[in-house]
Parts: C-alpha cells; structure tokens; sequence
C-alpha cells in the first residue's frame, strides 16, 4: 500500500489488514521510519522498542493470513504511557529514581492490548510520576506539542498526546488523576477518555492517588476512542477499585444521531470564575450551537462550585501521593525532579482529619453532581480554559494548572472526555469535554461522534510533520 | 525555636531528614499550599456524612489447587 500511513486510524488501519490491503510489517515499519524521522523534535517516545515491535508484527501477519484475525487491534501499533508496565521493559516513570525498574509482568491493560494483536511500539513520556512536569531536570526530555514545538503538550501523559498528533500511533493508553488523559488530548488536538472510575483495571500501573487514579484510551477519532476502550475495559477482581460492572460496546450508539438528547451547559464552571479566554469561550458558545442543531437539547445547569471540586482533588491527591513516595522522599530527595517534589510535599502537611473531611466533601461532590444531571444525558463544558503555552515559560505553564475544569470528573469519577473543538488564530487547538452518568460512555461517545462528524476538526494535521 | 529550625522539626516529623535547604524551602512552601487547601474546606460537613472510600469487600474466593 502506498502513500503516507502516519495519519490511519486505528479502525481504519484494522480494516485494511483485515482485507490484507495492508500489513501490520509494513505499518510498522513506516510508522518506525516516521518516529526516526521526527521525534527527534517532539521527545515523545522514552523509549522505541522496534525488535519488539517488528516480531509483534510478523507473528500478527502470519496469523492474519492464516485466517485468524482477532479484531481492530490486531496488527495495529500502539504507544504506552511509560508508568504501565510492560514485562521486561522498564517503567521508569520519566524518573531518576525508577530508571531500571524493568517490569516483571504486563499490567492488565497492555496484557489485553496484547491478547487483541496489537503491536507495541514502546513507551511514551510522561511527567515524573505524572505529576512533575514539564521538566528539564530528568533523564529524557519533556514531550513537546506537534502543532507549535515552542509549546507545551499538557500532560501527564503528554507523551501519548503528541505521538498521536505527530502520526506516530494510532493509539495510546495514559492515565487520568487531575486530568492527565484530557489535557494532553485539549493541548494537542486528540480525543481523550477518562472512563468511569472502575472501568478499566490499575493494576500493574505505578499509582500516584489510589482513589483519582484512571487509565484511559487516547486516539485521533471518537470511534476509535470507543474501539480501544472496548478492550481495555472489564472487572479485574485483583484491583481493589475495579467495578464489577458489565461492559457492551462502547461504540454501538455511534450514529443514532442527537435528537431527543439533552445536554446540559455546565457553562458557570468556566465563565464564571475561573472564565475561559475568549476564543476558547468562543468554541464552547460555537459547539453548545452545533449540539442544537444538530437536534439535541441543550440547557445551562449548575453542577456543585467549581472551588469544591479542586479542594477535594488537591487534598487527597496530595496526601495519596505522599504516601506512596515519602520512603524515596526521604531517601533520595534529590534523585526527584524539583516540579515532582514541590507538587507532592503538600501532602506531608495535610493532617489525616482533612484528609477524611476531603473524603466526605468528595461524597457529597458525588452526590450533588448527580443530583444536577438527573434531567441530562451528557454535560458539556471546557476541558481546558486557554490554548497551550510555551513549555519554557514555566509561570505561563503553572497558570494553566488551576484553569481547567478536569478535576471535578476524577472527584466524582464519571466518563469523561475530551476533544477538539477548533483552533485559535495561531493554530492552536481547542477543546470541549462532555461528561456521562457512570458507566455510559457509550452515550458520551454517541455525543462526540456526531460533533466531530458535523465539524471534521480532527481532519487537521499538524504542520512540518511530512 | 528560629522559623527555619521549625520548617527542618515539621520535615523531620514527616520523615524528610535529608533535604537540603533548597528543599526545605520547597518543603515550607508546600506547608503554606496544604493549609491553603485546607482552608478551603467546608466547614458545615455533618457527622452523618461518611467519607466516599474505594473499599469493597467480596466474599471469600474458592480455594484453587
């Protein structure tokens, strides 16, 4: 097959293997060939793993053409958020302090990656421990943002954002504690799920909060969005958070179109204070429209005040997060990134009753959220409130950090997800976010399809990257 | 007790005994943000209201041989 075959989408690319239009060791191959070629300038890879990766592809073809295709995923390639294990593959965590840490077994969700075909093509940066970053004081350099390599791709798992950008995979994995799939997908023009909390299993993933913590898939189109988390997904009975709820197919109610669904505008939690830039807020007004006419019905609600949700995150991720590093803290202070450790000390000062107050104020965050989408399938509000920034201005960087409406949803734990939802003047992306009800993502995803088939934004490419 | 043999008895009592000064001025920093946090709190929170744990416990497993 011919032409360029960074930009294929994952069901794109599964279907023409599946006609054996396309082979895995060519997409491979061509997708190695564009990460040498390019990441060089975008640092989104930590580490390629290409032997691996070619093997992997072989033995997919091979199966393949002797009848026995597992699905989507088989032969496609895939990129990993290098805090998710992968035996015999070191998860470093984009850290000094983990730099040989080579991982004995796959977590669950690369095991199940891998029981559907898919091909690894190694692993992606992150923010040290996904909370440091971006940061020019650790072993590999930040990722940097495809659409203006001056700026930053969000993060954490900023990595996995600006390799799908970039054209280098058609899927990513990256985790979700304050917002870390769903910034990284707002920053670089991506789709990002973080799932109901539950979803998808922990296990074999280094943890930074127990209780915020999510994995989530990160594509370039909704369907494809849906198709990877249909495999990941399901009960784990070894991770204590994990949901034994039913899954079905994520994106079965792609295309029933939006008439008769109502969405509610939870516009006070970015034009009130905080209030979003304006060209962001301008997106947001432009696809509250788009919903309209697209046939759904949308309402301003209130969901509980924006300060609440950030409070109850920034507690007990604090506080969660020190107690999985106070022995390196204090051990090896200065093997951390500064970022890391003035992000994680906050939580040896947290007194354990404000910790447990936080646990109950999350309750109640729960319950009142609920409570304010009875009457609504899906919200709609900001992701991000600003386009990104430069990634060497670190005060521009640590703006960005309170303004975004991420957190309430790793509070409460429903779906959600984020999107393109234009571009600025300088060609920036923008973004939107849709929230569920627990577990129905699919109707999240049913929302999203039909925006992003109305407005096509995730036809844009970046530029520089041929 | 001096501001800063404060800052390096609360680091110690959290189990930071090697930071440098640097550090411990990042440490002091990071006690200003937790109280921040804190503050912010509600203060109307009932005894009623337990705490959203991630806690769910199953029944014992079979034994497999």
């Amino acid at each position: 097959m011919s032409g360029d075959l960074g930009y294929l989408g994952l069901m794109q690319a599964g279907e023409l293997i599946r006609t054996r239009e396309l082979s895995p060791v060519e997409l491979t191959r061509a997708l190695l060939d564009r990460i040498e070629r390019h990441d060089g300038r975008i640092n989104a890879f930590i580490r390629v793993t290409p032997e691996a990766a070619l093997a992997s592809a072989k033995a997919a073809e091979a199966e393949i053409m002797a009848g026995g295709w597992r699905g989507p995923l088989h032969g496609v390639p895939f990129g990993l958020k290098d805090i998710i294990d992968v035996a015999g593959v070191p998860t470093t965590s984009h850290s000094k302090i983990l730099l040989d840490n080579v991982a004995k077994t796959d977590a669950v969700v690369t095991a199940r990656l891998k029981a559907a075909g898919g091909v690894l093509l190694g692993k992606l940066s992150t923010h040290e421990f996904a909370i440091g970053g971006p940061s020019f004081d650790l072993p590999f350099p930040p990722a940097r943002n495809p659409w203006n390599r001056n700026c930053h791709p969000g993060g954490s798992s900023s990595g996995s954002g600006a390799a799908l950008a970039a054209g280098f995979v058609p899927a990513a994995l990256g985790t979700d504690t304050g917002g870390s799939v769903r910034n990284p997908a707002s920053m670089c023009g991506i789709v990002g799920m973080k799932p109901t909390y539950g979803r998808v299993s922990r296990r074999g993933v280094f943890p930074l909060s127990y209780s915020l913590d999510h994995v989530g898939p990160m594509t370039r189109s909704v369907r494809d969005n849906a198709v990877l988390l249909n495999i990941i997904a399901g009960h784990d009975a070894d991770d204590p958070g994990s949901a034994n709820v039913a899954t079905a197919d994520f994106a079965a109610d792609i295309g029933k179109g939006l008439k008769g669904v109502r969405i509610g505008l939870a516009r006070h939690l970015y034009a009130e204070a905080p209030v979003a830039s304006s060209e962001q807020l301008a997106a947001l007004d432009a696809a509250a429209e788009a919903f309209r006419a697209l046939g759904a019905e949308v309402r301003e609600i209130r969901l509980a005040a924006y300060d609440d949700y950030i409070t109850c995150n920034r507690i007990i991720l604090t506080a969660e997060a020190f107690a999985i590093h106070r022995r390196w803290l204090a051990e090896r202070p200065g093997d951390y990134g500064a970022l890391t450790r003035q992000r994680i000390l906050p939580g040896a000062s947290i007194p354990s009753a404000d910790y447990i107050d936080a646990l109950r104020l999350r309750q109640r965050l729960i319950e009142r959220t609920s409570a304010a989408m009875t009457n609504v399938d899906v919200v709609l509000t900001a992701s991000s409130l600003d386009p990104t920034c430069r990634i060497d201005d670190a005060e521009a960087v640590a703006r960005t950090y309170p303004r975004q409406v991420r957190q309430p949803f790793n509070v409460t734990g429903q779906p959600a997800l984020a999107m393109p939802a234009g571009f600025t003047r300088d060609g920036l992306p923008l973004s939107l976010q849709l929230v569920g009800h627990n577990f129905e993502e699919a109707m999240v995803y049913r929302v999203a399809a039909a925006y992003e088939e109305a407005t096509r934004w995730c036809d844009r490419r970046p530029p520089g990257l041929d | 007790m001096s501001a800063s043999d404060e800052i390096r008895a609360a680091a110690r009592a959290a189990g930071l005994d090697k930071l440098t000064d640097a550090q411990l001025a990042e440490f002091a920093a990071s006690r200003t943000a937790a109280r921040g946090y804190a503050a912010k709190l509600p203060k109307d929170l009932s005894w009623t209201e337990e705490p959203a744990l991630t806690l769910s416990l199953t029944p014992r497993r079979e034994a497999t041989s």
